[in-house]
């Protein structure tokens, strides 16, 4: 059961919170939260990320990420190694400063040249609120969902955007 | 002729009409349960209780309490709560501060309090990071960190608040975690019946602008090998195995593994009662990732308080010279009248 306190999550029939010891077994008055802030601090990136996103090895060229992007109509591809560990990501702004102008002589190159290696990533359980605040912190827009190095997913601004305005309601409304 | 007893009390009873305004899944709730949890064990009735708070998120304790309180100015909730104490020392009294408002804003008021060793219980909220004003660095944010107001890293180095607080010399100290609901409780009992400044540090999670600050010291993972709780007379040990400890090499602590040629006697017994703070610092440094970091009482010795000090020094005064004349004191000396 969720601790109306706390709002974490309890096993069903326990007396009282495992988080924050407020007892379970009497009526506890609701937090005042609005719906935005319960679902921005409790929501996890992996209710909100997107599972599949796009690939590309190392060795990838400029142009085989370029027309992968288009083709999925993504906004960033992560960089994963043989192993199957996070390398770096190359989102549309790497390819905008890095390559643009330059696009005929360097599509040939290996893609990693042009990423942004060892990015800020976060666990799968981490909560939207802490992601749009590593995004505000950093300037970026794409971060990367790790676990055990690997690669599960990667959340956009755009999908943070999505979440928060389903759950927004105007003062009043 | 019959005897009145005071209404035996429950933590419902310490909790107020205020709604409270934290963040979902914010570690505060839990401290702020377990006070109310141990209050009536405490034994005083709510009357004579008294949470002082400066600014910040875990300043609106006092509004959460079903007792006096003084959500106050910033950093100055050590020196407002010392006038409240030498005012009344009937009273207890409680201040609650963060990392930013405790030894940023209010670092000089609280060594003065500490020094002082009045019979007040301070509870240290430390997320390393200023959480209501939407995550600057703090003085407890680590080196490197980046935030929104060190986006390249912070180059400071970091405050360690049991380092201060033994630095001042304080009675009693502490440190638990948000997350520890027994211990957290168990600590914040033994603070509340210390007679003289207990002052403790409580490791507590923003989970919106320093989510996972204290991960290594509480993932059911990590825990056992980056904590190490402390029992007065007992050995330095820790591990999932307890299987390591702690000993003393020319004067600095190692880690050591036990067995074969170490043995339990080799290790460091920690002693709360030393009156030389020197173990208890030693330990305040102990820092993951190299170390264990200690949890639970660090330094419970008793010394004169405060308080008491003063109202003997005045009582004393007033036995020799009579009763003072506040309105002849304000008179005398050089006066003069502005025109």
């Amino acid at each position: 059961m969720i601790c109306p306190a706390c709002k974490i999550d309890n096993i069903e029939g326990v007396d009282e919170c495992d988080s924050c010891g407020e007892p379970l077994t009497q009526e506890v008055p609701a937090t005042l939260a609005s719906e935005l802030e319960d679902s921005a601090a409790m929501t996890a990136l992996s209710d909100v990320a997107s599972p599949a996103p796009v690939k590309v090895a190392p060795t990838a060229t400029v142009s085989e990420v370029v027309d992968r992007l288009i083709a999925a109509s993504a906004s960033c591809v992560l960089v994963v190694g043989p192993d199957g560990c996070l390398m770096g990501i190359v989102s549309e702004r790497d390819l905008l400063y890095k390559v643009a102008d330059r696009y005929e002589q360097l599509k040939s190159s290996p893609i990693h040249e042009f990423m942004t290696p060892d990015p800020e990533t976060l666990k799968p359980d981490a909560t939207v609120a802490w992601a749009l605040n590593r995004m505000d912190v950093g300037g970026f827009r794409h971060i990367p969902i790790v676990e055990n190095s690997r690669p599960q997913g990667v959340v956009a601004v755009r999908d943070l955007l999505a979440h928060l305005s389903r759950h927004y309601m105007p003062a009043g409304s | 002729m019959s005897t009145s007893t005071l209404p035996q009390l429950t933590p419902k009873d310490f909790a107020s009409d205020q709604d409270v305004r934290w963040c979902p899944g914010c570690g505060d709730y839990s401290i702020l349960a377990q006070a109310k949890k141990i209050l009536p064990e405490v034994g005083i009735p709510r009357e004579k209780i008294v949470f002082v708070s400066g600014i910040g998120c875990s300043s609106r304790f006092p509004y959460y309490v079903n007792s006096y309180g003084f959500h106050s100015i910033h950093g100055r909730a050590t020196a407002i709560a010392t006038g409240v104490k030498v005012a009344n020392p009937e009273l207890q009294v409680w201040v609650v501060t963060g990392d930013g408002d405790g030894l940023s804003i209010g670092g000089n008021h609280l060594l003065h309090l500490i020094r002082r060793n009045l019979d007040i219980n301070i509870l240290l909220f430390n997320n390393r990071i200023y959480g209501l004003t939407k995550g600057q660095y703090s003085p407890t944010s680590e080196l490197g960190k980046k935030t929104k107001s060190t986006p390249y890293g912070s180059v400071d180095n970091p405050l360690h608040p049991l380092s201060v607080a033994i630095g001042a010399e304080a009675t009693f100290v502490a440190r638990t975690l948000d997350v520890n609901v027994k211990h957290l409780s168990e600590t914040l009992l033994r603070a509340a019946k210390h007679k003289g400044t207990s002052f403790v540090e409580i490791y507590q999670n923003c989970n919106v602008f320093n989510d996972g600050a204290w991960e290594y010291a509480t993932s059911r993972e990590t825990k056992d090998d980056t904590t190490i709780f402390l029992e007065h007379g007992k050995p330095l040990i820790f591990g999932k195995n307890r299987d390591k400890g702690i000993r003393l090499k020319n004067m600095e602590p190692e880690v050591v593994q036990l067995g074969g040629d170490i043995k339990e006697d080799d290790l460091i017994f920690h002693d709360e009662k030393a009156v030389e703070p020197s173990l208890a610092f030693m330990l305040s440094r102990m820092r993951y990732p190299e170390f264990p970091e200690p949890m639970g009482v660090f330094r419970s010795v008793d010394a004169p308080v405060f308080e008491d000090m003063v109202h003997d020094q005045m009582r004393q005064i007033t036995e020799k010279q009579g009763k003072g004349d506040l309105e002849k004191l304000l008179n005398s000396g050089d006066t003069w009248v502005v025109s």
